[in-house]
């Protein structure tokens, strides 16, 4: 578990990194409650939680990027270590980094809201495999570039399209009706209908598809995503 | 010649064709309505094509994916064709039995022309697809198989020149204990003996013996037989066949197509026999370069005997085409050149210019 063990010690060695981690999901749990009772009563901070998702997600598979960009991983090509288990045991430490803060921000959103934060136990499912999709596409995001630069400088402003087009920022229902179905394509519109569903009172069974979806959306990009590139 | 990447392979084709088919498969869900179930098809379709990309999944996993459609279909009708996708995996892997409850099917449920149209070509497009890289892989098998033969006849070559190289010096040695064993035993003993008797005879004259006049007609006879005996020997060894620089001379003057200037310079017979097969092979060569190519007036031949190196040279005034292309004598006489530690090397600037340098191995005497 060398490599699991070494995901910690980098990515917190790194001030910045524990800043970016522990401020904006610390933050965004104490952000009011805004949006509106027909689309979705929750605290702002749980809105926008997919997107601030996405971003930790990318931060942290930063570290495959890099390691392959200083040539980490051709060392570790030449030991007995697998492909298979150096991926697994990066994308167990960052779904273990992701669910730690998915569990802060749930506790700290139950004592700063209470009762307005609705159902946190099937939102904290819901983020937890949102979790997975989001490490899974950032996986495969940096598998398509050489360049860390310009994998980098896209990947912000394709969150934040992926974001808006799935209707984290806005209900769905204001944009054409075109780019309503396309936004079924993307793994955010399953996170949004997920939490839509939870607002409204659904119980697990009905979260079943939504989640199933953000599954398979995880597999398929960790499947891209696991290619080997040196 | 082979490069490095090439785009157009039938992987990269088999990729693109699943990416366009997967988005034009998106297009028919966008334009024909279909619901949540039509994204997780989608979805279902597209994780299997990575799939297929990153391992290697067994023949009976297209039986799945035919089920997934089968599944949605009575959900959403369009998605028949859906079953594109496994049809051209099916007549990719060449299990065209795997198509089997999709013709079935078909054959329900009577089909929309351009239904079978695309059924049609998914299916050539595996086929052709699954042919190309076939044989991809054949071609691939045999320009390995045949690089791996000429790697070995190549190290076999420069195995044969080396002993070559030794089986003339071991020659030479032989021949050089056979001349001293003749020596020895024809002309050697004569001469003792004529000495031994030239020895006696100045003892008996001396004496004013009578018998000094006898032994003196036998040294006498002794000696010219030993003379004869040398130059018999000397006639026995001697080649048939001129040999070194009297071979070159030869070559050069049975030349007839244009004169030959042959100058040698230095000591010609600290040669080894071993760089005078080189040598000759080469002014061979190049003069049946001047016949067949260049239309000569003349030829320069030097031969330079340094105490170092050996550098032949020969040069005509004529045109050259195809200059760039050397042919196997060429190639051949090049590579017995760098067995011996020597070059071979073409000047082609002005008229044609072949140079040969070997060097000379002073611990060979």
């Amino acid at each position: 578990m060398t490599v699991f063990k070494f995901v910690f010690k980098r990515y917190f060695r790194n001030l910045s990194n524990v800043i970016f981690l522990g401020l904006l999901p610390i933050a965004a749990a104490f952000l009011p409650i805004g949006g509106t009772p027909e689309w979705i009563p929750l605290p702002l901070g749980f809105q926008y939680y997919g997107l601030i998702q996405l971003l930790i997600a990318a931060r942290l598979a930063e570290v495959i990027m890099e390691d392959r960009i200083n040539k980490i991983l051709l060392r570790i090509g030449v030991t007995p270590m697998t492909h298979l288990q150096y991926l697994w045991q990066n994308l167990l430490a960052f779904s273990a980094i992701l669910t730690g803060v998915n569990v802060i921000v749930m506790i700290l959103g139950i004592v700063v809201h209470g009762d307005a934060l609705i159902s946190p136990g099937l939102l904290f499912i819901i983020f937890t495999v949102f979790s997975m999709t989001s490490i899974g596409f950032a996986l495969a995001w940096y598998s398509l570039f050489r360049n860390k630069e310009t994998a980098f400088s896209l990947l912000g402003g394709v969150i934040i399209l992926i974001s808006m087009l799935g209707g984290v920022m806005w209900p769905i229902q204001i944009m054409p009706p075109l780019i309503q179905r396309l936004a079924m394509l993307l793994p955010t519109y399953w996170l949004m209908e997920g939490i839509l569903i939870v607002v409204k009172g659904g119980g697990f069974i009905d979260l079943m598809q939504p989640l199933a979806l953000m599954a398979m959306f995880s597999l398929g990009f960790i499947i891209l995503g696991s290619r080997r590139r040196i | 010649m082979i490069r490095d990447r090439e785009i157009w392979t039938p992987e990269n084709s088999i990729i693109l064709w699943r990416v366009i088919g997967l988005c034009l498969l998106c297009i028919l869900w966008l334009r024909s309505q279909g619901g949540e179930v039509g994204v997780v098809l989608l979805l279902f379709l597209s994780i299997m094509a990575l799939a297929r990309w990153r391992f290697v999944l067994p023949e009976w996993m297209v039986i799945i994916d035919q089920l997934a459609c089968f599944l949605i279909i009575p959900h959403w009708p369009a998605a028949y064709y859906f079953l594109a996708i496994p049809m051209f995996e099916a007549m990719l892997i060449g299990k065209h039995w795997i198509m089997i409850p999709t013709v079935v099917a078909l054959l329900y449920l009577p089909p929309p022309i351009i239904l079978i149209a695309v059924f049609i070509q998914a299916g050539f497009t595996g086929w052709v697809l699954r042919c190309w890289w076939k044989e991809m892989k054949l071609y691939r098998q045999e320009a390995d198989l045949q690089r791996r033969s000429r790697y070995e006849l190549e190290a076999l070559k420069s195995e044969l020149l080396v002993s070559n190289i030794q089986g003339a010096r071991m020659a030479e040695l032989t021949e050089r204990n056979r001349i001293a064993q003749q020596l020895h035993d024809e002309v050697g003993h004569e001469i003792t003996a004529a000495v031994l008797a030239l020895q006696a005879f100045e003892q008996l004259w001396r004496e004013d013996d009578p018998l000094a006049n006898e032994m003196f007609i036998q040294a006498q006879k002794r000696l010219s037989n030993s003379a004869l005996y040398l130059r018999e020997t000397v006639h026995n060894m001697k080649p048939v066949k001129a040999i070194g620089i009297d071979s070159l001379l030869e070559i050069s003057n049975g030349f007839s197509i244009c004169p030959v200037n042959f100058q040698a310079y230095g000591d010609t017979s600290r040669v080894p026999v071993y760089l005078w097969s080189i040598l000759e092979p080469c002014l061979k060569e190049a003069l049946t370069n001047v016949m067949r190519h260049a239309k000569a007036s003349k030829v320069d031949v030097d031969l330079d005997v340094n105490p170092n190196i050996i550098r032949l040279s020969i040069q005509n005034d004529g045109s050259v085409s195809n200059s760039d292309v050397i042919g196997i004598g060429m190639r051949n006489l090049r590579q017995r050149a760098r067995a011996v530690g020597g070059s071979l090397s073409i000047d082609t600037s002005d008229g044609f210019r072949l140079i040969c340098v070997l060097p000379l191995d002073k611990d060979y005497y």
